[in-house]
């Protein structure tokens, strides 16, 4: 029996589990991390860039509040972002992993530019809209639908399928833009003529309000209505949802059609609020930067307005950082992860205690 | 004089604000049986889990052969010689025996597998295990599955080994050739710590006990010159009379008749075959078998989560006085039928409850469907969780405390006072008292006897068969999923109940499991 040399001696850090944290503790040590990322970012931007960290600071924050246009531009990408967020919000809490908001999405949007380039001008515009809302959002819930029935009935991984089918909208759309591009040119004409109506003279006012509609409802749906609680034991144990007597493939199916519904328009308003014609570049990912800002509002949509307001927010700041400075990209990408990773890494701090030998000192920033 | 093989020396551990062990002071003598009783959450594991190396004690130390040590890990614990067997088995069900057994050792050594096969023989014969060192553990039965996880241990050359709770998934058979194991390897110098529930477990095996009361230690006694009645009283710091009151049934009369079910799962074994019975209002019907011989299909089956091939379940409706059948009916047909069934599962918080949510949310489980509108009515739901809580004196923070954080005994609590406030006419529990402490127990007795009196037909399936003689009216015994008997528990004895159970031995589960699949 050999003998390890440190007898007798604590190890030097020690973590436990905490019971619970009040809030106003779990907003100061994320406020800690908040300064903790500023102060370190300031001085890989000082050592790597040779510049002036407040002058980086300045910038980020001019791309995102600079001008008012830039404010509004924030708030429609935080908006059009929450949106889809929203929408992986009821399946993720289902745990159904539905890696496909981004295929849901531009299946959505690709709905929206067909109706306007093939009956746009053949029937009265407020008709139009009505008809053309429908259509994405039944062709985003029918994304939705076909991983979740395989899910259902034949246990399918829905991961690999929901993300498989972001290929097959991504190629639709290669497709479709083949056939119906004029010119040969493999691109959709701008059809401006059938965009969404400015609300008192602003463009994205008309979105914004949507969503967070959308995000009030799906918040009393979640937390209030029986269809949520289902969501939320179906989640959790099959097996109880079985021994209650829920019917654990019809919940599975409902769930996946709000969700694929959702994302259906959201990519109503990327196109008829927004770029009036579709690319496979329309969505840009944002299908799974949404799962980001899902998760980490622990899948409450109220606190997703907060998460995907940061998210854009340090996007635009880091674009700005660019142009601004002359940089190189990455730097503003560098900044961007800094911060997110303090951020999400604080989260630990928050469940957990540090213990260090003899001390009882609690450990806040990351 | 010399050492004690394992010293524990002012343990203090806190989760939170809950202290785990409060200045735990305990020694283990080299070749003995120390049995550690406690009721439920009063820290044993905790106190184990510290020895193994899974916790770290906040105050105190440990000495091994009278030198301070430190564990920090696993592996510092089987460094000392410390090896702990865990209630639930942590092995790998494609490898076999050997494999198992072998994995995770870093001793430099050349990986042969017949060497590790021969070493593996040689401790079971040395000890009088069964065990075969090439079979895989997806084949074998739970007491073969332990044997595994204390050959495991003994193959790492462990002195001190700690078992916890080893007896609770053990027929009695199983039991007392694992005490006769114990019993050798105890005369070969190993010290051994057994925690167990059961009283007379602990009288047979044991050199000493020792007891310990919401983290604290209060007495180590040697067993010779103790009883029942003395342990309990340490254990719970008050009397308590071990009896339970049972009346004659008043007007039984059928309730619920099972005719015929036989029920084939997918391997093509009868886990139900041919059942028929009739449980009665107003009386406690037991279940008694070995674990597996089919009491879960039973109650699932009635319970309409089971798909059953043959047979029919037919409900006698105490209101309107009809027959329904409710053979091949969803657990939602069956309640909107009007069938008042309660079931409290084996699997509490995987299936009974949901460890996630708070007692409010579990509770509406039950009856959140009620009522036309699309959003749920917490009101009253929040009213059966206060009243739960205090007429059953749940120990919860309060109602929004999620189930997952209360301890064995309120969870079960709180899902037995559910499957209660329903008002059912039959009630179905299995394993209602599995793992909980006296107190807890005898509260789970006094509401099923409750039940009784109001005219409930009650289903017990149950382990101690001890608790069945005393608590039921009936008992019906089942072996490989027949009917082996049902008899008169004021009546029978243990014994012969012990015989039913392993009665017909060549049409157990496992038997026909390994015939079909040849």
């Amino acid at each position: 029996m050999s003998k390890p040399d440190t007898i007798k001696k604590e190890p030097l850090i020690h973590i436990t589990k905490r019971d619970a944290i009040s809030w106003q503790k779990s907003m100061l040590i994320r406020a800690i991390a908040i300064v903790c990322a500023l102060l370190f970012t300031a001085v890989i931007i000082t050592i790597l860039a040779k510049q002036n960290p407040f002058k980086v600071y300045a910038s980020m924050f001019s791309g995102a509040f600079g001008t008012p246009r830039r404010i509004w531009n924030l708030l429609n990408g935080t908006c059009i972002l929450l949106g889809i967020a929203l929408a992986v919000t009821p399946a993720f809490r289902m745990k159904f992993w539905n890696c496909g908001a981004e295929g849901q999405t531009l299946i959505g949007a690709l709905a929206a530019a067909a109706c306007m380039y093939l009956f746009g001008d053949k029937m009265p515009l407020p008709l139009f809209f009505v008809v053309m809302t429908l259509i994405c959002i039944v062709v985003g819930a029918i994304w939705g639908l076909i991983p979740a029935i395989f899910k259902a009935f034949f246990n399918t991984n829905e991961t690999l399928f929901t993300l498989m089918m972001n290929y097959i909208a991504m190629q639709l759309i290669s497709f479709f833009m083949l056939i119906w591009g004029k010119d040969g040119s493999g691109t959709l004409p701008n059809m401006p003529e059938f965009r969404f109506p400015k609300i008192a003279g602003n463009e994205f006012l008309l979105a914004i309000i949507a969503v967070l509609i959308v995000c009030g409802l799906m918040y009393v749906y979640l937390r209030y209505s029986k269809q949520g609680y289902e969501i939320s034991v179906v989640g959790e144990s099959e097996n109880t949802a079985k021994y209650i007597g829920i019917n654990v493939k019809k919940v599975i199916i409902r769930t996946m059609i709000i969700s694929g519904a959702l994302c259906g328009f959201v990519g109503l308003l990327l196109v008829a609020n927004g770029s009036c014609t579709v690319n496979t570049a329309i969505v840009d990912g944002r299908g799974f930067t949404a799962i980001m800002v899902s998760w980490l509002a622990k899948f409450n949509p109220l606190y997703m307005i907060l998460t995907a307001f940061l998210i854009i927010f340090l996007q635009c700041g880091a674009a700005q950082i660019s142009t601004d400075l002359r940089l190189d990209k990455s730097i503003g990408d560098i900044t961007t992860g800094i911060i997110l990773l303090f951020i999400i890494g604080c989260e630990f701090f928050i469940h957990y205690k540090v213990h260090f030998r003899k001390k009882t000192k609690e450990e806040h920033d990351a | 004089m010399e050492h004690a093989a394992l010293e524990l020396r002012h343990v203090t551990k806190t989760f939170g604000n809950v202290i785990a062990n409060n200045n735990v002071n305990l020694d283990l003598r080299r070749g003995e049986i120390l049995a550690l009783l406690g009721e439920n959450g009063c820290g044993k594991t905790t106190l184990m889990n510290m020895i193994a190396g899974i916790y770290f004690p906040d105050e105190g130390e440990i000495l091994i052969g009278g030198e301070p040590v430190v564990i920090t890990s696993p592996k510092d614990a089987f460094r000392y010689g410390i090896g702990m067997i865990h209630q639930h088995f942590k092995l790998i069900d494609v490898f076999s025996a050997s494999e198992n057994i072998v994995l995770g050792i870093e001793n430099g050594e050349k990986y042969r597998l017949s060497a590790v096969n021969d070493r593996v023989q040689e401790i079971a014969d040395k000890y009088g295990f069964h065990i075969d060192p090439k079979k895989k553990i997806h084949t074998m039965s739970v007491s073969e599955k332990q044997t595994v996880e204390i050959v495991k241990v003994l193959y790492r050359g462990a002195d001190i080994l700690i078992l916890d709770e080893p007896t609770a998934v053990l027929t009695p058979q199983e039991t007392e050739k694992l005490f006769a194991v114990l019993r050798r390897m105890r005369d070969d110098g190993k010290s051994i710590i057994i925690i167990t529930h059961k009283m007379h477990e602990v009288l047979s095996i044991s050199d000493r006990v020792a007891v310990l009361r919401k983290g604290e230690h209060i007495a180590t006694v040697d067993t010779a010159t103790t009883n029942e009645n003395e342990l309990t009283e340490m254990m719970i710091g008050k009397k308590v009379t071990l009896n339970i009151d049972r009346s004659e049934p008043k007007n039984p009369v059928s309730r619920l008749t099972v005719n015929h079910i036989t029920s084939i799962d997918s391997d093509g074994v009868h886990t139900l075959d041919d059942i028929s019975f009739t449980a009665y209002s107003g009386e406690i019907l037991g279940v008694a078998g070995i674990a597996g011989s089919g009491q879960r299909e039973l109650l699932e089956s009635i319970a309409g989560l089971h798909h059953m091939t043959e047979g029919e379940i037919l409900y006698n409706d105490p209101t309107s006085g009809h027959m329904e059948n409710l053979r091949d009916k969803t657990p939602i047909q069956i309640r909107e039928l009007g069938v008042r069934l309660s079931f409290v599962p084996e699997d509490r918080l995987g299936m009974g409850l949901v460890g996630n949510m708070d007692i409010i949310d579990n509770m509406m489980l039950r009856s959140y469907r009620r009522g036309k509108s699309l959003f749920l009515d917490r009101k009253n739901p929040k009213d059966l969780a206060i009243s739960i809580i205090n007429n059953l004196e749940v120990v919860t923070p309060s109602a929004s405390t999620p189930v997952r954080r209360l301890s064995g005994g309120n969870v079960q609590k709180v899902l037995v006072g559910r499957e209660i406030a329903a008002s059912p006419t039959v009630l179905m529990a299995a394993y209602p008292v599995r793992g909980l402490d006296i107190n807890s127990s005898y509260t789970i007795y006094n509401l099923l006897n409750e039940q009784k009196e109001k005219g409930v037909a009650v289903i017990f399936v149950g382990e101690d068969l001890d608790v069945l003689l005393e608590l039921c009216d009936r008992i019906m015994v089942i072996s490989g999923g027949k009917i082996s008997g049902i008899v008169d528990a004021r009546t029978t004895t243990k014994e012969e109940i012990g015989l039913l159970m392993t009665k017909d031995v060549s049409h157990t589960a496992s038997a026909t499991k390994e015939e079909t699949k040849r």
